[in-house]
């Protein structure tokens, strides 16, 4: 009997010791800003973002280093908000928050250009650039324009007031050019961890662009989606080891569905 | 007869394709105060202005009309305080409506038109006792007609400049909106060609058939 319960104990721990070391490869990387809404009425003119480096359906955090850039775009202005990140703890790990307040209307989108994040892991730079929107005082305009960024996911689908159960359509840039066959990462920022994947592969789900960078994906549950579409830059970062490592850019959008 | 059959049918589904009616339009409007004034702008959804519509300026309160304001062509507005607004420290609500269900409003809390009038009032008081000061140095003339000269102007000056500077504020606040680009122009273009040439093609149809 002994002998056979050590075995189901070992089995068990293999078992889990498996699943953490699969499920920990199954994890992807995700930029993150996330807004404290996704619109602003005359009675509610300002918005906090939080920005981390994260794997955001496990609730796993990583360390992001203060963003190279973080500024916000509207009618085709640029205000600076570098200044104004403060450090906070975004799944136990270091991150970033930023209090704006919004005086005019306009679709407001957040960017944050990170540093370079090493990740030894996968023998890789990982930059990801990444957006989000906030649309204030009933203003809609500006929603599907490119921002420039080196690259960049542009919504089809107006970003914000969605559904679950809404299909997203975007168009994947680099350097401004669609990208066709990109492939393009999906999770849902699973905040309080009540969402339980059936499995590994659920956790991060997979599209690809057709020949004219697009891709369209229903997102089935409420809550806060991002989408990395993920490239090899053309050039290369030295590693800790003083060698040329590669680097991945990521474009990434965060939209929200209710 | 088969022909006008024909026509109509392709006619009706080709004015699927055209926007039909505003009914999808969002309106909205957004207003904030400068000095003594309020400044505002009405838009649908997708930018697009309503001209030459009504806003009425309410006590937020009881609903009462203070006011009502035509916006000009680019769906903007202004207006002074009302004098019973600033006395009574009402809270204002904007209220746009152009009809068919479209319909929007703005608050402006008194606490907030107010600050920036009692702005202009706190730097008016600064100036008069500026003025005062100075004028208390010129005691061989009369005091009293210094000041309410240089008030006069000062009120002449500030109220030229606002006026001059209204379409440079609504300038600046202008929002970005696209006009058709170089893609609507040719899609409209090929659109007419397509339905020119679907009539050609009936037409020499028609005349085979008859034949």
């Amino acid at each position: 009997m002994r002998p056979l319960k050590n075995l189901t104990l070992v089995s068990g721990v293999f078992a889990s010791l498996t699943w953490l070391l699969v499920s920990g490869t199954a994890l992807a990387h995700f930029g993150m800003v996330i807004p404290s809404k996704t619109f602003l009425t005359a009675q509610d003119k300002n918005v906090q973002l939080t920005l981390s480096f994260s794997h955001p359906f496990a609730g796993t955090g990583m360390e992001l280093v203060k963003p190279d850039k973080f500024y916000m775009l509207s009618n085709g202005k640029s205000t600076e908000l570098h200044s104004t990140l403060q450090p906070v703890k975004v799944m136990e790990h270091q991150g970033w928050q930023s209090d704006v307040h919004i005086k005019r209307p306009g679709v407001y989108w957040f960017v944050m250009e990170p540093t370079p994040f090493w990740e030894p892991a996968e023998d890789v730079f990982i930059i990801h650039y990444t957006k989000t929107v906030v649309a204030a005082f009933g203003d809609d305009t500006g929603w599907d324009l490119p921002l420039g960024l080196t690259t960049e996911i542009v919504p089809l689908l107006r970003p914000f007031g969605n559904y679950a159960g809404n299909s997203f359509t975007g168009q994947v840039l680099l350097k401004g050019k669609p990208v066709p066959d990109c492939e393009v990462e999906v999770e849902l920022y699973n905040r309080d961890g009540k969402v339980k994947a059936p499995s590994e592969y659920h956790i991060t789900q997979v599209i690809k662009t057709d020949s004219n960078g697009v891709f369209t994906f229903t997102c089935p549950l409420p809550g806060w989606w991002g989408f990395a579409a993920l490239n090899s830059a053309d050039y290369t970062l030295k590693g800790p080891n003083g060698m040329d490592k590669e680097v991945e850019l990521g474009a990434v959008l965060w939209i929200y569905f209710d | 007869m088969n022909f006008f059959v024909k026509m109509y049918s392709i006619l009706f589904f080709l004015s699927l394709f055209f926007p039909v009616g505003a009914d999808a339009h969002r309106l909205r409007i957004f207003a904030w105060s400068e000095g003594n004034k309020i400044l505002g702008e009405t838009a649908f959804s997708g930018g697009r202005t309503p001209k030459d519509v009504q806003v009425s300026v309410r006590d937020a309160a009881t609903d009462l009309i203070l006011l009502t304001v035509q916006t000009d062509k680019e769906g903007r507005f202004s207006f002074l305080i009302p004098q019973k607004a600033k006395q009574e420290r009402l809270d204002i609500l904007l209220v746009v409506n152009t009809g068919e269900g479209h319909r929007a409003e703005w608050p402006l809390p008194a606490s907030e038109y107010l600050a920036s009038s009692i702005v202009v009032n706190k730097e008016n008081t600064l100036l008069r006792q500026k003025s005062v000061q100075f004028t208390s140095t010129v005691t061989k003339l009369d005091k009293a007609a210094i000041v309410l000269t240089e008030e006069r102007i000062r009120i002449i000056v500030a109220e030229e400049l606002d006026k001059q500077l209204v379409p440079v504020k609504h300038l600046l606040s202008e929002q970005k909106q696209d006009g058709p680009g170089l893609q609507d122009i040719l899609g409209g273009i090929g659109y007419i060609l397509g339905i020119a040439g679907l009539l050609a093609w009936i037409k020499a149809k028609k005349q085979q058939g008859g034949t």
